[in-house]
């Protein structure tokens, strides 16, 4: 059996007043990739700021490699090779494409790779070379999504985020990005996948989590879990609405 | 009014655009990465001075050079603006209200350090010394040695930070914070480090500007507020946050002021030149270069 990377217990987050996030708990093995699918705004983000470090927990614990990461910073986590890639791809708008990869690898760790990662970067996505001293304001989403995701490779990720690659794309583009996400699945780079589109999750991770209302409704292998009643509701109450 | 006035009239404006350019870079600094607006610059420009006074004049360092004084203040200058931002800053990032808190605290340690001034070297005004005596003459017009040098210094600073900005793995990580504070953390750069730098440049910046405007005008506890107030007028018309728009702005700024100081009357110029970034951002509301978020 593969060794554990991460495992959450019992995470609970607050926003003030508000418990946003219940007894989540999930675990991801080495080369894994998992999934964390459910409706917008029931926490799916929260829980990779919270991996991040950008969210402090108010109970639970955060293991990496068996070792409590819960009282590192985010930049102490990203030296780890947790990298998460935010939603909406956030990119540096006024620097260029480069400028934005090199980023990616700013902690001591990842910089010392900063070429054998750029390479590799380069060779998953040949038209950002092309296109590398430009502007990233000047691209379009498609490729900014795709800077942003060849950025977190630059961290030299040991866990990579992923959080709604698909958001706001048009079809097509999607179609792109699933390739990506299925290439880099498949060298072996550990993933958390977060979407909202079913049938992405499904054909790209191998275990998924249903969140809701800030917990973990369900657990299990892709195909099973679409039998459940309780994924096919969030799933076709989706699509039928 | 001939060909010769108006040549001088210039010259005296890029002198003063000079000046201003260092205190600008160094707000449009600190409201492009910590998102506050620095009031205290003013005040570390005068303390720059004052403190140069008592290393250069009191403890009659001149006699080592210059360059030894410059460099022991703005060593000291740098590490004060460090200091501050702990003081003045770090307890208030993440304030929903930052923007006024941070108002309030740097007035009050420009209050503070004026006063603290005025205590420590008394009311009586003092001048620093040129860098180099000394004129040159060309074409019936005659420019200080020393006023050369703040032109053409003020120009390589200029463009050394810009080539740290823009170029150094540091200069990168200053800019990241600018444009996207959350991802600049996402890549593990130290965010409140990145703060401090930014207050310490600033506060580096004022100082060069001390030195220079110590030498050209007496030396009063108040002596930053007006090129603190042109700043303002600078960062704002030349776009926040735009290095090369701030740039431009402060010779634009500069110029109007030494030609409406010259036409109109000194006590105008102020309110030609706030007349005149209203009017931008009437037309610009994002400033000259700046552009609309």
């Amino acid at each position: 059996m593969r060794s554990l990377l991460l495992e959450i217990q019992e995470l609970s987050v607050w926003y003030g007043e508000f418990e946003v996030l219940r007894n989540i708990s999930l675990e991801l093995r080495s080369g894994e990739s998992i999934g964390l699918f459910g409706p917008n705004g029931h926490g799916k983000t929260t829980i990779l700021k919270t991996i991040s470090g950008l969210l402090r927990p108010k109970g639970g614990n955060i293991f990496f490699k068996g070792k409590n990461i819960n009282g590192l910073s985010p930049r102490e986590r990203v030296e780890l090779g947790i990298i998460q890639v935010p939603q909406g791809h956030q990119l540096f708008p006024r620097m260029t494409v480069l400028e934005n990869l090199m980023l990616g690898a700013y902690v001591a760790t990842a910089w010392r790779k900063r070429k054998e990662n750029l390479e590799k970067v380069f060779s998953i996505f040949p038209e950002l070379e092309k296109k590398k001293q430009q502007a990233c304001s000047t691209l379009s989403g498609g490729e900014r999504q795709m800077v942003a995701i060849g950025r977190g490779l630059m961290g030299d990720a040991q866990i990579l985020m992923l959080d709604e690659p698909s958001t706001g794309l048009a079809p097509k583009v999607i179609e792109k990005v699933i390739e990506v996400v299925r290439k880099i699945r498949d060298l072996g780079q550990s993933l958390i996948l977060v979407e909202q589109n079913a049938e992405y999750v499904l054909d790209l991770t191998e275990r998924i989590y249903l969140i809701e209302s800030g917990e973990v409704v369900a657990k299990g292998v892709g195909q099973d879990l679409l039998s459940n009643d309780r994924i096919k509701e969030v799933y076709f109450g989706r699509v039928g609405g | 009014m001939n060909l010769y006035q108006i040549i001088a009239i210039v010259i005296s404006a890029i002198i003063l655009g000079s000046i201003y350019a260092l205190i600008a870079v160094g707000l449009s600094l600190c409201w492009g990465t910590i998102r506050i607006f620095n009031f205290a610059q003013g005040a570390l420009l005068m303390l720059s001075a004052y403190l140069t006074w008592y290393f250069a004049v009191s403890l009659n360092m001149l006699q080592f050079s210059y360059l030894v004084v410059i460099i022991i203040i703005c060593s000291v200058m740098f590490g004060i603006g460090l200091v501050l931002e702990k003081v003045l800053v770090e307890p208030i990032i993440g304030r929903s209200n930052i923007v006024v808190l941070a108002i309030l605290t740097t007035l009050s340690a420009s209050i503070f350090l004026q006063n603290s001034v005025l205590l420590i070297f008394g009311p009586r005004s003092k001048q620093l010394p040129k860098t180099i005596e000394g004129v040159a003459k060309f074409g019936g017009q005659v420019i200080g040695y020393h006023e050369l040098l703040i032109v053409v210094l003020t120009l390589f600073i200029l463009l050394g930070f810009r080539f740290f900005l823009k170029k150094t793995k540091v200069g990168m990580a200053l800019r990241s914070v600018e444009q996207n504070r959350e991802a600049a953390l996402l890549m593990g750069i130290n965010v409140s480090w990145v703060y401090s730098l930014a207050f310490g440049i600033s506060t580096l910046m004022a100082a060069l500007g001390g030195i220079m405007i110590g030498s050209i005008y007496t030396l009063t506890p108040t002596i930053g507020e007006a090129p603190l107030l042109k700043a303002f007028i600078i960062v704002v018309l030349g776009g926040l946050g735009s290095f090369e728009g701030t740039i431009l702005a402060c010779y634009v700024v500069a110029i109007i002021e030494a030609f409406s100081t010259y036409f109109v009357g000194l006590f105008w110029s102020p309110i030609i030149l706030f007349a005149l970034m209203i009017l931008i951002l009437i037309l610009r509301p994002s400033g000259l270069l700046g552009e609309a978020e």
